[in-house]
Formats: C-alpha cells, structure tokens, sequence
C-alpha cells in the first residue's frame, strides 16, 4: 500500500478505504453515486469484496484511493480480516429509515478497532430523502465515539460527494502520522527496497 | 403464574428501555415508570425493541417501530420510548408466549393461535411478514390448520412446532434458518418468489436410525439457527455455522435439518444464541457455550476464543432459564439470580463499564436488591428483566 509510480512517471498515493455495515443500508449505492461516472469495479463478489478504484489530486499530488465494499459477505455478521488490512479510512453506514440497521454499529465498531485502532473512522445515515425529518434525531453513537456524522443520500446525491471527499482527506492524514504499531512498521520498510519486498517481508512476518 | 415488575438496561436510543425520550443510556436496570404498577408476567427483548404482557392479558410494546415491530401506530414521535398497548383482536385471546426478533413479534396464545406483525429483513431490505410488505398490526397465521404448541423467533425468522408434531417456518433463509429451502434458492425463494419463504410451510426431517420419525415438542431459534426436539430428546439444527455454533465441527452451514449429536448427548432442554454463539441448558442446570468466543461471549474466559464443542461452564450451577443476543449471554439460577457475560460495549451486563466480561459475573443494581429475577431478555442493544418483589 505504498506510493507507486505511474506509466508517466508520476508519484501516485495509494489509499485504502473500506465501507462497512449492514447489508441493505445502501453502501455499494454510496460509492456509485460518488464514481457516478466511469467507475471501475475492478473484482466482482469472487473475493467477497468489491473494490472501485478512484483517482483524485490532492495539493497538486496524485491520489489512487481503492474503496472496498463488502459484496454480502457482512450478511454472517463478520468480515475476514484481510477486509481491514492496512486500510487508512472505514465509512460506517446505517439506514436512517430503518433504525434496526443501527443495532450492529457497536459490533461493526468494535470489529474495526479491533484491527484497525486509530484510523478515522465517518458514520453516515443514509437514506435521509425517504424521511428528511430523521435529521433532527440525535443518534448517540456517533457522539458517544466522537465520530464525524453525516446525513446523507445516496439516491438524491445529498453529501455524498462530501463524506467521500473528507474520507480521502482523512485517510491521507492518517497515512502521513500513522500511529498505529503495523502502519508505523510498513511506513519504515517503505524506505527500504521495492513494494515486492515489502510483500515478501509481509508474507514472512504473518508466517510468523 | 408469578409476575413483577419490567428493568431495563443498556443502549436505547430508539426507545427500547422506555425510559422516555430523555435516557438514551442506562447502566443499571431502571424500573420502566410508565407500566411499574402492572402487574408483568412475560417479557421479550427484539432486537431494537421491547415486549411484555401482563396478568390481564394486556400487551406493551416500546422500542423502534420503523418495520411495525411494535404492532400499533407511534405517530407521534415519542410514543415509541414509552410503553404503550397493542389493540385488535389479539388481546381477546389468552396470550401464553411471547418471541421477537429483530424487526419482528409474535405470540402464541392458549388455543394455539398464532399472532404476528412487524417485518423479516433479509440482505436486500424488507422482506415482508406473510406477504412483501410488513404487518402493521397483529395479523393471525390463519394458513395452520392445527394448533400450534410451541413458537421461537431467529433476527429474521420464526419457527413453530404443532400439536402433532410437525415444524413450519417462515422468514429469512439466506443462513439456511427456516431449514426448507436448498442453499441455491435461498435468494428470496429464487424462482419461487417470495411468498414461499414468507407463508409457514412444513419442513421435513429425517428420522433417526433405530427410531420412528421424530414428533417434534419444542422449537429454539438464535439469531440465524434454529433447532428442534422430538419426544426421543433428539436435535435437529439448521442455519449458519461459521464459528461452529450450529453444533457441526465442519464449519459449514446447515439448509436443511440435521441431527445434532452433540446436543442430543447433552439432553438440553434449553438453547439460545447470539449471531455467532450457542448456550445450551441440561436437565441438571448446568449451562454449555460454543462458537465463537471473542468479547467474551462463551464465559470460559479469555483462553478460549473459539469452541468446537459444547463446553460446561463450571462456576454455574442449578440453572433455570438462559438467554442471549448478538455477543452477549445469559443466565437465570433457581433463586432468581442471574450472570450475564461478554460484550460490554452496550452496557447490558450490569457492569456499568464497557469492558467485556470474559466468566459469568452477577447482575447487580439497586433495583435488583430487594427483587428476585423472574426472566431475563437479551436484545440487540438492551437487556429487560422481570422481576418480583421479595417480602
């Protein structure tokens, strides 16, 4: 997940952010109504996953953020660790129309932290076009875990572009002061050698 | 029958501790103001909301109402975190049992009727209760031709056994949980529509060798399985096994009703789960867990993360009743007191911390002091306890 080098030479930042809640709450919505145009799903439900690359600037730098969304694999209420790895930024959704959806976030959380302890972490109620009146309701877990909340809508656009461009934001900054022990490791074997030893490096140590 | 007073505790932020729309949080259980001077003889706790019934036959219901799991109109905004009584032709029979789930209620009264209403959730969304839309009100299963003796309620299913034994199902079966519909069809019934997932319908299960076929007694639902037991005290399960907690050490999900050996070993005249753990009660009281183990949710403390197999819990004797939810569990002795253990995150262990509680620790609280636990409800964020006044 380091910085590679694109076809013209330039220095491109690579990102990951991962979206996660329940199925049905409108996450895979979200990130097309982002990419609405010329999105690219790179793999389909073969890994449980699907991921849309997005190239962005940042400050004049090149951004390549892959978003990962969870493809149904979070209807058994777990996701395979490899799902959090290294990722900078989680968008953790819920239907603000169907407060059910609001039960699991303290497990979703917990499942977060328990991998990724520090990243940033965006809660979004979406679906606010069907009931605009849920704005005014003050859902405590995001005050409780002091987390950046958004009321969004995936189908009429509202925020969207907002919650997507401070979850890049947040993820750069989370890369650039990790202070998370593996971030911190990786970050240092950036300095030695090509991406392919940091892989083999990364292989050997989860061996271990 | 014994009655007393309704507690509640945890996160509830959509009204499930009907405490009014003011605590949205509580660490100790809180005596529910509004229905203190009923007098409560079953409780419930859904997944995001709450249900009791009283010695008159009155039912409250409180709690998120978004899919109408609380079965009477909430209009106004804050009647969904005050108890309020469900009406219609329910309350004109003798209710007995109560089940909920996570966007569901059901009950089952005297002469064997079923009541329903609310909605099944699946991973598109609304799913429906009896046909795609939900059920607003309490609408009766009218498709059973029998009585029906015995009912559980999974997050997004209910199971029923019938006086002559046989099982029906109806819900979710995305997890393999209503047992009748073959892992390829499970997406909403796939070309069977949704209708066949949603209407009660049989299910068939194979007879033991050695014996006749099974006449089906008592039905247990967790969040996404299901297990019934025959005259004999054999167990069949169905539904989601990825940490194991369906009783099969394959890890591999079950569609369609298998024969459970391990419980059948153990004789459990109780089982109930979260999403990813089983407890299982035997004829001595003593209570076993398997599954999955992190946040402390099996009770055998922090060595044991994941169980193949039921597993005793040894600091627990002359056990009565056991409940669970999502990561959390519990247990009620035969005096009426009661440990809970595993995720602390939504302070429903009396703890008043959010840390995890890795072995059975007592519920405790002021409240509790003078009373005696009668029953315990496990929901997705809160915990409901009925209790009696001791003289």
């Amino acid at each position: 997940m380091s910085s590679i080098i694109d076809d013209k030479g330039n220095d491109v930042e690579k990102l990951k952010i991962i979206c996660l809640g329940d199925s049905a709450v409108g996450k895979s919505k979200l990130v097309e109504r982002f990419l609405m145009d010329g999105y690219k799903p790179q793999q389909q439900s073969t890994y449980a996953l699907t991921l849309f690359n997005y190239e962005t600037k940042i400050n004049g730098k090149k951004i390549s953020v892959d978003f990962w969304d969870t493809a149904g694999q979070e209807r058994f209420s777990s996701m395979h660790p490899s799902y959090y790895h290294q990722a900078q930024a989680c968008i953790l959704v819920f239907d603000a129309t169907r407060k059910v959806t609001y039960k699991n976030l303290s497990n979703w959380y917990k499942e977060l932290r328990q991998y990724r302890p520090d990243i940033p972490c965006l809660l979004v109620a979406n679906k606010i076009d069907v009931d605009l009146s849920v704005t005014k309701r003050n859902f405590a877990f995001g005050t409780k875990y002091n987390l950046p909340q958004y009321f969004v809508s995936a189908a009429n656009g509202t925020n969207v572009v907002k919650v997507f461009r401070d979850a890049i934001k947040a993820a750069m900054s989370y890369k650039q002061n990790p202070t998370d022990f593996v971030d911190q490791v990786l970050a240092e074997l950036e300095h030695f050698g090509s991406p392919e030893d940091d892989l083999i490096n990364l292989t050997s140590k989860n061996d271990g | 029958m014994p009655s007393g007073v309704i507690l509640t505790l945890g996160e509830g932020s959509v009204g499930q501790l009907g405490l009014g729309d003011e605590v949205m949080t509580r660490k100790k259980p809180a005596v529910v103001p509004d229905i203190s001077q009923e007098e409560i003889k079953k409780i419930k706790a859904g997944g995001m909301h709450t249900v009791c019934l009283t010695n008159t036959n009155k039912i409250y219901t409180f709690g998120c109402n978004d899919e109408f799991a609380l079965g009477r109109p909430t209009d106004d905004d804050d009647s969904e975190y005050s108890p309020k009584l469900v009406l219609g032709p329910v309350t004109q029979n003798q209710v007995v049992h109560l089940t909920a789930g996570d966007s569901h209620t059901c009950v089952l009264t005297e002469t064997g009727r079923v009541f329903v209403w609310g909605s099944f959730r699946d991973s598109r969304g609304r799913l429906g209760m009896m046909k795609p839309k939900e059920a607003k009100t309490p609408t009766e299963l009218t498709t059973i031709k029998e009585p029906v003796i015995d009912v559980a309620s999974g997050n997004d299913h209910v199971a029923m056994a019938t006086a002559s034994g046989q099982v029906l199902t109806m819900g979710c079966s995305e997890q393999g949980q209503i047992g009748r519909v073959s892992r390829y069809f499970n997406d909403r019934g796939g070309r069977r529509t949704i209708v066949y997932l949603l209407v009660p319908t049989k299910i068939c299960i194979h007879k033991v060798r050695g014996f006749k076929k099974p006449k089906i007694i008592k039905v247990f639902c967790s969040a996404y399985a299901t297990w019934v037991v025959s005259t004999d005290g054999h167990i069949f399960g169905f539904g989601l096994n990825n940490y194991k907690q369906l009783g099969f050490e394959d890890g591999v999900n079950r569609h369609m009703p298998e024969h459970v050996d391990q419980f059948s070993d153990i004789g459990c005249v109780q089982i109930a789960g979260g999403q990813h753990h089983t407890l299982l009660l035997d004829k001595h009281g003593s209570v076993y867990s398997l599954g999955r183990g992190e946040y402390g949710r099996l009770g055998h403390g922090t060595d044991i993360t994941q169980a193949d197999e039921p597993i005793k819990i040894n600091t627990l004797q002359n056990i009565t009743s056991i409940s669970a939810s999502s990561a959390v569990s519990f247990a009620l002795d035969k005096d009426g007191k009661a440990w809970g253990w595993g995720l602390g995150t939504n302070l429903q262990l009396t703890t008043g911390t959010e840390d995890d509680v890795w072995t059975p620790t007592q519920l405790t609280g002021r409240n509790l002091e003078t009373r005696k636990i009668l029953e315990i409800g496990s929901g997705g964020q809160h915990t409901v306890i009925l209790a009696q006044d001791q003289p």
